[in-house]
């Protein structure tokens, strides 16, 4: 089944972006990752679903390299996660519902202190373009504490494409977003999927559906189910309860 | 299992010849101290708890070597083995330490008229305590395991290193040290090295019977933990 | 060297717009120096070693006071998630924290001290700029290095713990024991005029304290703060 899975992949896509094999994590003696599989090709958009306590974050960390893998092999864009940190995290950006600002700082020294540390060439213009697509350059001498929730968040997504990084990693974006502001990270991720690679974890199933080209569902640190294509709402509903042996883990 | 119970050099066995060698030295170094060992012309017979003063700072520094060289493997291979030796290292070590310290006091007491003074040796002992108290406090108030095991291995590691300065700089003020087998302290019986070496490796054996005792507990803890899940 | 640079301006840059941690450490300081007159019932014959020892202890609260604040500022909306993500060497965010908490201290510390030795010296007049003053900043240097470095890496440790604040002292006091035998012995050996043959061997004990400690924090710290998943 999984051989079938990776055959079919291998000739549609093209390259490799990112890969794991047989990855474990433990936390003391808790198995929060046990032997997951997974590869997403270049231009893929992967939805990661699960129960809390899935392993989903701890999954999403390993790949940008907060966390180091127990076990097994993971591979982000050709890089080993163990050896070859700095050059992964040159090509990834992250997003999580943490906005990750300073609150003292201005949306425009948020920004340019992040870039700075890339090799972004001619970095104010990429700053004010940046501001400018969000519609925050007029606010951009603000504290970032006096902006509201949406525009901060706007802001924390938009500085992860400083770097213009070729992979990207969600975890769970819509938590605590507003409709407004779902629906704005909703454009902007369907403008980055035409040439990113992208891999979300997320508890909604619409959105998660919606922008996928394929799922995955993690289920007590294990891959309990994969597919390449993506199923209708009802049907992922079936998939999901029939997968999903426990809801309510601690 | 068969295997077990017939081999010769099986765990269980092992244990039980660690057990009786660590209880002969201990009564055989009780023994020496009390009968054996000649009475210290100076200090009289106080002087005879410094053999078990000696035997528990040795112990305890080996303890203290251990939870450093275990915390270092910790890090580098971050499996579970190596923070529980570490640990259970540092339970013993403690304990081991405190007694040193109240042998200390006992002794000191005659001998300086004092139970405690501010001697280079004697600060770097207490500060040793304190980090030891220090490193369990810290396994118990930080959190998962691996976060336990990760941040105790880091302050063991530094504490490790930090020690040597303490005493270094204890050693500025020059402090009244208590120089009894050292070179200074004059010729030394040979009646009283041969009981101070086997008290030492009494003390060492008690320490190697208690940690693998206090590990296989902490085995157990580990299992029933883990079941649980 | 540019990462270090960009972090330490940027921490200088957040306390600026904030304001929290360095008036913070101002007004402590003072309040200390209030609580030791009072303690002292106001006596004018203290001795140096006395006043160096009240000097420190002075120093080494307010610093770790606000050693704690800099990483629950980190903390807030996990920022220091963002900075883990960058490509840089832990090391080097280590060294930037440490510059900005270091600079940080050591002005508070200026600010304080000229008000310390006036308040247990009552007239400075006796004191040569060459002499006393300048060798005075300079072990308060080394020194504030010495636990700075040690105060700014276990503070990223102790936010993470259930204790958080309360920790950090437990973990840096015993571990800072050198620095403030020698530190207080050096200084002393300042006020009371003596050459510098008479306290050179603590001022090696210091500066080796220094470079020990600030190498194997930042060689520790990409274990510190690897995860904080769990």
């Amino acid at each position: 089944m999984r051989n079938f899975w990776e055959k079919q992949s291998d000739m549609q896509r093209g390259a490799l972006e990112i890969e794991a094999r047989q990855l474990e994590k433990q936390f003391g003696f808790f198995s929060v990752l046990r032997g997951v599989d997974l590869n997403v090709f270049k231009g893929e958009f992967l939805t990661i679903f699960g129960p809390n306590g899935a392993g989903k974050s701890t999954l999403l960390s390993i790949f940008s390299t907060f966390i180091k893998p127990s076990g097994g092999e993971a591979l982000v864009a050709g890089f080993d996660v163990f050896r070859e940190k700095q050059q992964i995290r040159k090509l990834i950006g992250f997003v999580s519902h943490h906005t990750m600002l300073y609150e003292n700082l201005t949306a425009w020294e948020n920004i340019q202190f992040i870039g700075a540390f890339y090799d972004v060439p001619d970095l104010k213009d990429r700053c004010s373009d940046i501001l400018h697509s969000i519609g925050l350059y007029s606010k951009k001498d603000l504290p970032v504490s006096t902006l509201s929730f949406g525009m901060r968040q706007r802001l924390a997504i938009a500085r992860t494409f400083i770097h213009d990084p070729q992979i990207l990693f969600l975890d769970e974006p819509y938590s605590g977003l507003d409709y407004r502001g779902a629906s704005l990270l909703t454009s902007i991720l369907d403008l980055m999927k035409m040439d990113k690679t992208i891999v979300m974890t997320t508890h909604n199933i619409y959105e998660g559906l919606s922008l996928c080209d394929k799922i995955a569902i993690l289920d007590q640190g294990e891959v309990v189910y994969k597919s390449d294509q993506k199923p209708s709402g009802n049907e992922f509903q079936d998939i999901y309860l029939s997968c999903v042996r426990s809801g309510d883990r601690k | 299992m068969k295997i077990a119970e017939t081999d010769p050099f099986s765990f269980k066995e092992m244990r039980k010849a660690l057990f009786f060698l660590t209880f002969a030295l201990m009564v055989l170094g009780t023994w020496m101290t009390f009968f054996y060992a000649p009475t210290e012309v100076v200090m009289g017979h106080v002087q005879r708890i410094f053999y078990f003063h000696m035997g528990t700072v040795w112990a305890a520094t080996v303890a203290f070597t251990v939870v450093f060289v275990a915390s270092i493997y910790y890090l580098v291979k971050e499996t579970a083995k190596w923070d529980t030796l570490a640990y259970c290292s540092a339970e013993i070590g403690m304990l081991l330490l405190t007694l040193t310290i109240i042998t200390g006091s006992i002794w000191a007491k005659p001998v300086w008229g004092t139970w405690w003074t501010w001697d280079p040796q004697l600060t770097t002992t207490f500060i040793l305590w304190v980090l030891y108290a220090v490193y369990l406090l810290l396994r118990s108030g930080a959190g998962g395991r691996g976060k336990k095991a990760r941040y105790s291995a880091i302050f063991a590691i530094v504490a490790f290193v930090d020690l040597p300065v303490v005493y270094i700089s204890a050693r500025i003020k020059r402090g009244i040290s208590p120089v009894v087998f050292g070179p200074g302290g004059g010729g030394i019986d040979p009646a009283m090295m041969q009981t101070l070496l086997v008290v030492l490796l009494g003390f060492t054996l008690l320490f190697i019977l208690l940690l693998r005792e206090r590990i296989r507990i902490m085995n157990m803890e580990t299992a029933l933990y883990t079941r649980g899940r | 060297m540019k990462e270090i640079l960009l972090i330490f301006r940027k921490d200088l840059l957040v306390e600026w717009r904030s304001k929290q941690i360095f008036p913070t450490m101002l007004i402590f300081s003072l309040l200390l120096l209030l609580i030791f007159n009072v303690a002292f019932e106001f006596r004018s014959d203290i001795d140096f070693h006395t006043i160096s020892a009240v000097v420190w202890i002075t120093f080494i609260f307010s610093g770790l006071l606000a050693l704690g604040r800099s990483f629950s500022l980190e903390k807030e909306n996990n920022a220091f998630s963002f900075l883990l993500l960058i490509p840089v060497s832990r090391s080097y965010i280590y060294l930037g924290k440490l510059l900005s908490n270091l600079v940080m201290v050591i002005v508070s510390e200026i600010f304080i001290l000229p008000l310390f030795l006036l308040f247990f010296l009552f007239d400075a007049k006796g004191l040569s700029l060459m002499d006393t003053i300048l060798p005075f900043l300079g072990v308060t240097v080394l020194g504030t290095i010495g636990f700075v470095s040690l105060g700014t890496f276990f503070s990223s440790m102790a936010v993470n713990t259930k204790l958080r604040d309360m920790m950090l002292p437990l973990l840096v006091f015993p571990l800072i024991i050198p620095v403030i035998i020698t530190s207080v012995g050096v200084c002393s050996s300042i006020l009371e005029g003596r050459p510098l043959g008479y306290y050179a061997f603590s001022l090696q004990i210091l500066v080796c304290f220094d470079i020990i400690f600030v190498l194997l924090c930042s060689l520790l710290f990409e274990y510190l703060i690897e995860d904080s998943g769990d």
